[in-house]
Order: C-alpha cells, then structure tokens, then sequence
C-alpha cells in the first residue's frame, strides 16, 4: 500500500514537472500549400504516305538511289505499280506503316503530324529508329536532311531498308499546338529478302522544355 | 452564587489583559505588487510570389495568401512540373513584446522524396533558424522556394504543411 503510494506521488510530480515544461510561451506560424501538377502529352493528328494503296494503280511506285544520293531528283516514279505503303494511326500514340509488295530500290516518303495535347510546353527530343537487329538515335538538330540510316530487319547482318530523316527535331510545341508536317523517306536495299514480312519502329520522343538537350 | 461571582471576576480580568495587548504601539510595511505580462507573437507577409518560367513559357503559376490569418500563409502552385521552382517572398515581423526565437520548420508532405521547401534569405543564403532572434517590430525577409523532381507525376495532386514554431527567445526551442 505504501509503494502504490509513492509511485502515485512520483507520477504526480512527472506531470507536474511536465506541466511546466509545457507552459513556456510558444505559438507556430503555418504554411499549407497545394500543388496541382500538368502534364507533358503529345499525340498522333495525322500520317500520310506517297504512295497509298491499294487499289493498285492509285499512285505510281517511287525509285531511289543508294543512300537517297543526287543529283536531284532524290526519287522518280518508276512507271509500274506493284507496291504500296499504307499507315494509319492505330492510338492516339502509334502509327502503324504496312509496306507492301516493295522490292529493292522502292522509295517512300511518309509524313505524320503530331499535337501537344499535355499542359506544358515540349520538345521533339529524339528519334528511335529500331529493329530486332540494330538501333539509330537522332538526337541531334541539323538544317538539312538527316544523314542515311541503315537497318537489318531479319537478322542477316546485312542492311534490308535505309532512312532519312527529315526534320523538326529540337522543335518547341507549346500546349495545342501542332507539329506541322513532320517527314522522313525510306529506301528498300538490296539484300531485302523476297516474300517476308519484315517489322521495324520509329519512335518519336518530347520532354518537358526545361529539361531537354537542345537549348 | 460565590462561583459565578468569581467566574465574572475572571472574564472581567481576560478582557482587561487584551485591551493592554492591543494598546501597544505597532506598525505594519506593505508591498503592492502589479505584474503585468508580455506575449509573443509573429506574423507573416507575403511580399511577392513568382516562378521562374521563361516568359514566353508562363504555363504554371503560383498564388499565395494570408487567407486564414497572419499567421497562416496558404499557397497554391497549378500545372507544376519538375525542375521549375516556385518562390514566396515573405516576411515575419515581431508583433509580441517578447522576444521570440524559432525552431527548424517541420515540413509534412505527400510530395515524392526528391521535392525540396527552402527557406533562404533575400540573397538566397539558406536560414539558420537557431540564430534568428526577433524583437518586438523586427522583421525578418526571405524566400520560401518550392522545388519538384521528375518523380512528381503527371495530372496529380500534392499537398505540403510547414510548421515554423517559436516561443520565448529565454526558453525556445526547448
């Protein structure tokens, strides 16, 4: 009985003590804040070829030499039209490029548009050019065309289809605006093989303004 | 009756004695005492508020306001992104008649791990809290700057509390 005395005592003290030390004068001067974030979003508007199809016949295949080199013309209509090259977007973030019946020396140019749909403004970063058998990354600005890419696309080491880039990379899209026609040419090579279905990407990046490579 | 008699007697000398006691000279000294206690207390204002955005690129802004009081600064930041820092100009004065010292701001936030809340001096040299010491009518300027990484998601909601305390400047922070 005695010691539930004392420890009641000795709690009273603690609290006590407690009690002063709360009792110093001090008061809290707040911040609250709330942060609404946006968002970096660009999208697909349109994509177009030089050569749609079918029905056959619509437009003339194009021919092109070795690394799209001159004299100009870079490409001609070669009188027949047996190929086609379609595209359509297929989401608001994919193009998808059908290449048919093409043979060695087949020319294509495609145009696609895009739109800053995001609430920040963006720059066209990059390019990714990319098979299962290799990569090229145009991550550069230049004032002319871009130089030839190569690409294997079935893994024989030797190069099926070439690109040129055209342009628009480093461009600035504020919120809505729109890319203006965004280009590049392909060329089908030698080594392509006969009746295969070949795939390959091409991929468009942006970043938020303030953080992109080009000033 | 001779009881009574002599019990009469005996109050009658009682009496007699506490008239003596109270007869002899005595004096009293008096202290009045008044104490009249100070307070403390401080206040924010906000001077300017601003982002750094280029100008042909002002997509986001910031607002800040005194709306739940002086003491209660309420700031809102819209379509933020990384890597651009918010900024508040403020300024505390001493409104008690004590002087106040302060603790480190205790900062709560949902932001991810890599948002920054800075409080530097008009020349952007971060503040020491344990060396402020306000005086009654002394104002302290600085800035609070609010800076998001790239771990802040898109189209998303954050909030922050920052909690300045200060108390007497003789016994705070405890």
């Amino acid at each position: 009985m005695k010691k539930i005395g004392l420890l009641c005592l000795a709690l009273i003290l603690a609290l006590g003590a407690m009690g002063v030390g709360y009792s110093l004068w001090s008061d809290s001067l707040y911040v609250e804040g709330w942060i609404e974030t946006g968002s970096l979003c660009w999208e697909w508007t349109g994509v177009s070829t030089t050569d749609p199809g079918p029905p056959i016949g619509a437009v003339m295949d194009q021919n092109c030499r070795p690394g799209f080199e001159g004299p100009p013309p870079y490409y001609w209509y070669s009188g027949k039209d047996v190929g086609y090259t379609n595209a359509w977007i297929v989401d608001s973030h994919t193009i998808e490029l059908s290449m048919v019946n093409v043979y060695p020396c087949y020319f294509v140019a495609v145009s696609v548009y895009a739109h800053n749909c995001g609430t920040i403004p963006l720059h066209f970063e990059r390019v990714i050019i990319r098979s299962d058998y290799g990569e090229h990354i145009i991550d550069w600005i230049q004032p002319d065309r871009y130089p030839t890419m190569e690409l294997d696309l079935n893994g024989d080491g030797a190069p099926d289809i070439e690109f040129s880039w055209g342009n628009h990379i480093g461009d600035q899209y504020h919120p809505c605006d729109d890319s203006g026609e965004i280009s590049f040419w392909i060329h089908v090579m030698q080594p392509a093989p006969q009746g295969a279905t070949l795939t390959f990407q091409v991929i468009l990046e942006a970043v938020q303004y303030n953080e992109s490579i080009h000033p | 009756m001779k009881k009574i008699l002599l019990i009469c007697l005996a109050l009658v000398l009682a009496l007699g004695s506490l008239g003596v006691a109270g007869a002899l000279w005595w004096g009293s000294l008096w202290i009045d005492g008044y104490v009249y206690t100070g307070d403390i207390g401080a206040e924010w204002s906000i001077e300017a508020f601003y982002d750094n955005e280029a100008a042909d690129k002002d997509v986001s802004y910031i607002w800040a306001d005194l709306m739940y009081g002086p003491d209660y600064m309420y700031i809102e930041i819209w379509n933020a992104y990384p890597s651009i820092t918010y900024t508040v100009e403020w300024d505390i004065h001493c409104t008690g008649s004590v002087p106040i010292h302060f603790d480190s701001p205790w900062i709560d936030t949902n932001l991810p791990a890599g948002a920054t809340f800075t409080f530097t001096d008009m020349a952007g040299a971060v503040i020491d809290w344990s060396l402020v010491q306000l005086h009654q009518g002394d104002y302290l300027y600085g800035m609070l700057t609010v800076h998001l990484d790239n771990d802040a998601l898109q189209n998303d909601m954050y909030w922050f509390y920052i909690y300045l305390d200060y108390g007497q400047y003789n016994e705070f922070p405890i």
